[in-house]
């Protein structure tokens, strides 16, 4: 029997981002799985966002796109090659900014220091629309609160125990979940996971995906970015400028040390990474690779 | 240690090595001692060292099946030979083959490995020596390794073995019909009958009547065969204790006989009215008939949209070629072949020719027209609405080395309220 299809698993980019562990296996041609910090375990995701902005690293005869691509709690990075035609040939065709959705297998890159990537090798891209943005944010937030409960109550247990998680009545993925969370990922705060879930969802709430789609077959060519998270005030964006010019070196900063320096003068993660977001846009910073921070 | 403690152990490696005299033991025992070793340990590796077989490996004698629980090392077994098939098992060494199957003597049925290739066939009956009692997932497993000696046993023996008066192989599992899988041996599971139909066949005892019928809970419907008399109805839940699964394209089916233990419920009853609504991680391990699925379609597989049919066998043509019969003018026909997955399990499902139509808003024949020169437009265009949408399919789940496989009768949008459900889940997290 040939090996089972890969799931593809609902993750928002915030929980997916702060992965640390990754499964190799043991054997030949073994899958390569992420363990998210809420558990899920990952090899395959799907997920709806703004394609944000693609740049071409390989050259004009054989591509290489990286792509970042938004979902309203962070960024998925994606590399395509030329072993993903059909992605590679979607992102040529694409002006940013797109709504699009994406399958994808999971990329991981671990520097030396032991610092860890997750990032994006996709499969299958193609455009979306808002209702479909919309359906999946909320079977995305299912999913995600199924982990968070499982991981609340895990972390009660000593040790914490499948078994007994489903007795609660957690489904049985759930269940597993939260006793990878704990295992690997101790007591972690859970809050900006939780802030995720709530900001996506009052996104949906906005309305904006309504009335508009899941009966239609048109795909416009591309759907203007909506205004998510600009609501960063100068103070903030200056403050961040600063803790980053600081912690630069020659190469930059590392993304950890920015938001360690950040969460002491009170910036949340959720809050920086926009603000981030929002400089990289504007010039003022650039991402040498993925991970490392550095002003212009 | 002292002269008392080391003396039953002296007399352990003397019966182990009878031809040694004690006192060259004593010497011997002493140089293992004199590092630390544990007196126990020493006894093994001088018994081995002199070429015998430490009291650990030495026969434990005849055994009955019912009287292992896993461990034993070194026993022998009077059993006939129920079932064996060949199984190919990958090792770090290339493949190798094992032999697995059942066998009986009159406590028990157990199940077998056999590593080194002796072969037990069926309806034979054997002496085995040497074999071991392992603990496998929960069962006692008996392996023939390379010290195993099996030989057949002389005529007449057990030849009072009735099978049929025997438990069912392995312990008892009690499921619902959604955890049924293909290959188990001994389940209860409580259901409703749906539908029950009498059928007449040939066995070498004569004609035999058996019952083929339906069988739901509320998780999952699967067909049974009944294959002894069956006095139960339509609309009767049961309780069913000591069936067996059997595999059919990967779905399962619930099998019983005389021996299964049936009681009639009256209490219990189920709301089966509707087809059961299933996540593709409960369809991921066994198939199923007549169920329903809600998934988002992310990925159109080749061979999908407008391809040719051999007129003789209905395969689809490769380049205008039958695999069977050759070079062919093919019959035009329409399927999507898709991966449909809904956050807990991936699918494969063949829409076939009237979903793909409905999906298109076109018949074959216009496709023919329309898509002739450029069968990458079709495919473009099924991509273009199915991609990203969620849908209801509904049919049967069959599942071969490819997978499970969903093949729709019905396939409809799914319909949803973001909105409303983005309320409640909001609500939700207010409380966690």
């Amino acid at each position: 029997m040939a090996r089972m299809r890969e799931v593809a698993r609902r993750v928002f980019a915030v929980e997916y981002n702060r992965s640390q562990h990754e499964d190799r296996g043991m054997e030949e041609n073994a899958p390569n799985y992420i363990i998210t910090p809420l558990g899920a375990i990952v090899n395959r995701l799907y997920f709806v966002g703004v394609m944000m902005n693609k740049s071409n690293t390989g050259s004009e005869d054989s591509p290489q796109y990286r792509v970042e691509v938004r979902d309203p709690t962070g960024t998925f990075y994606l590399y395509a090659g030329q072993y993903q035609p059909q992605a590679l040939n979607t992102i040529a065709n694409l002006e940013p900014p797109a709504l699009v959705g994406v399958v994808g297998k999971v990329r991981t890159f671990v520097k030396e220091d032991g610092t860890f990537y997750a990032s994006v090798k996709p499969e299958v891209i193609f455009p979306a629309e808002l209702p479909l943005r919309d359906r999946w944010i909320v079977e995305t937030a299912r999913f995600t609160i199924e982990r968070l409960k499982a991981v609340k109550d895990a972390m009660g247990q000593d040790p914490p125990s499948v078994d007994s998680l489903v007795e609660k009545g957690h489904p049985n993925r759930a269940a597993s979940a939260g006793v990878n969370a704990v295992g690997l990922y101790g007591n972690l705060d859970l809050a900006p996971f939780s802030e995720g879930v709530k900001t996506a969802l009052e996104l949906v709430l906005e309305g904006r995906g309504k009335d508009n789609g899941h009966e239609t077959e048109e795909h416009p060519p591309s759907i203007p970015l909506e205004n998510e998270g600009t609501g960063t005030s100068p103070d903030v964006k200056e403050r961040v400028l600063k803790i980053i010019n600081e912690a630069s070196g020659e190469k930059g900063a590392l993304y950890r040390d920015i938001i360690t320096s950040c969460e002491k003068s009170g910036i949340d993660k959720i809050q920086l990474e926009e603000t981030i977001q929002e400089l990289l846009d504007e010039g003022q910073i650039y991402e040498p690779t993925i991970g490392i921070i550095k002003p212009i | 240690m002292n002269q008392e403690q080391i003396a039953p152990v002296i007399r352990e490696i003397k019966e182990a090595l009878p031809e040694k005299k004690e006192e060259e033991l004593k010497t011997e025992l002493d140089r293992y001692l004199r590092y630390g070793i544990d007196p126990q340990e020493a006894k093994k590796a001088i018994i081995r060292k002199f070429g015998g077989t430490p009291a650990s490996f030495a026969s434990m004698g005849e055994k009955k099946l019912g009287e292992l629980k896993g461990g034993e090392m070194n026993v022998d077994l009077t059993v006939r030979c129920l079932s064996s098939r060949e199984r190919e098992q990958k090792t770090q060494n290339g493949d190798r083959i094992l032999i697995t199957g059942l066998i009986a003597d009159d406590t028990m049925i157990r199940r077998f490995v056999s590593w080194e290739g002796q072969m037990l066939d069926k309806g034979t009956t054997y002496l085995i020596r040497g074999a071991s009692a392992k603990t496998f997932r929960g069962e006692v497993e008996i392996n023939l390794g390379p010290y195993t000696k099996v030989e057949e046993a002389p005529e007449g023996t057990l030849s009072r073995l009735d099978i049929s008066k025997l438990p069912r192989f392995g312990n008892l599992q009690e499921l619902k019909l959604k955890d049924v899988r293909p290959g188990m041996g001994n389940i209860q599971v409580t259901a409703k009958v749906m539908d029950l139909e009498k059928r007449t066949i040939e066995t070498d005892k004569g004609k035999k009547s058996i019952f083929d019928g339906m069988l739901a809970d509320d998780t999952k419907r699967v067909r049974f065969t009944s294959w002894s008399e069956f006095g139960y109805d339509i609309g009767d839940v049961l309780t069913i204790r000591g069936a067996y699964v059997k595999d059919w394209r990967g779905i399962p089916q619930i099998n019983f006989d005389e021996r299964a233990e049936i009681k009639k419920e009256e209490e219990i009853d189920f709301d089966i009215m509707k087809t059961p609504h299933l996540f593709a991680e409960d369809l991921v391990n066994a198939g199923a008939t007549d169920i329903e699925i809600t998934g988002t379609i992310i990925e159109i597989r080749d061979g999908s949209g407008l391809i040719f049919r051999c007129p003789e066998c209905n395969r689809s043509l490769l380049n205008g070629n039958c695999a069977l019969h050759g070079q062919q003018s093919g019959v035009a026909d329409l399927r999507t072949k898709v991966v449909m997955d809904d956050g807990t399990g991936s699918l494969f499902a063949v829409l076939n020719t009237e979903i793909t139509e409905n999906v298109l808003g076109r018949k074959v024949s216009e496709c023919v027209e329309r898509y002739q020169d450029d069968d990458q437009r079709i495919v473009q265009e099924l991509s273009q609405i199915l991609l990203g949408r969620d849908y209801v399919m509904r049919g049967n789940v069959i599942r071969d080395d490819f997978g499970p496989t969903v093949l729709p009768a019905q396939m409809t949008k799914h319909s949803s309220d973001d909105m409303e459900e983005a309320r409640s889940l909001l609500d939700e997290m207010e409380v966690i």
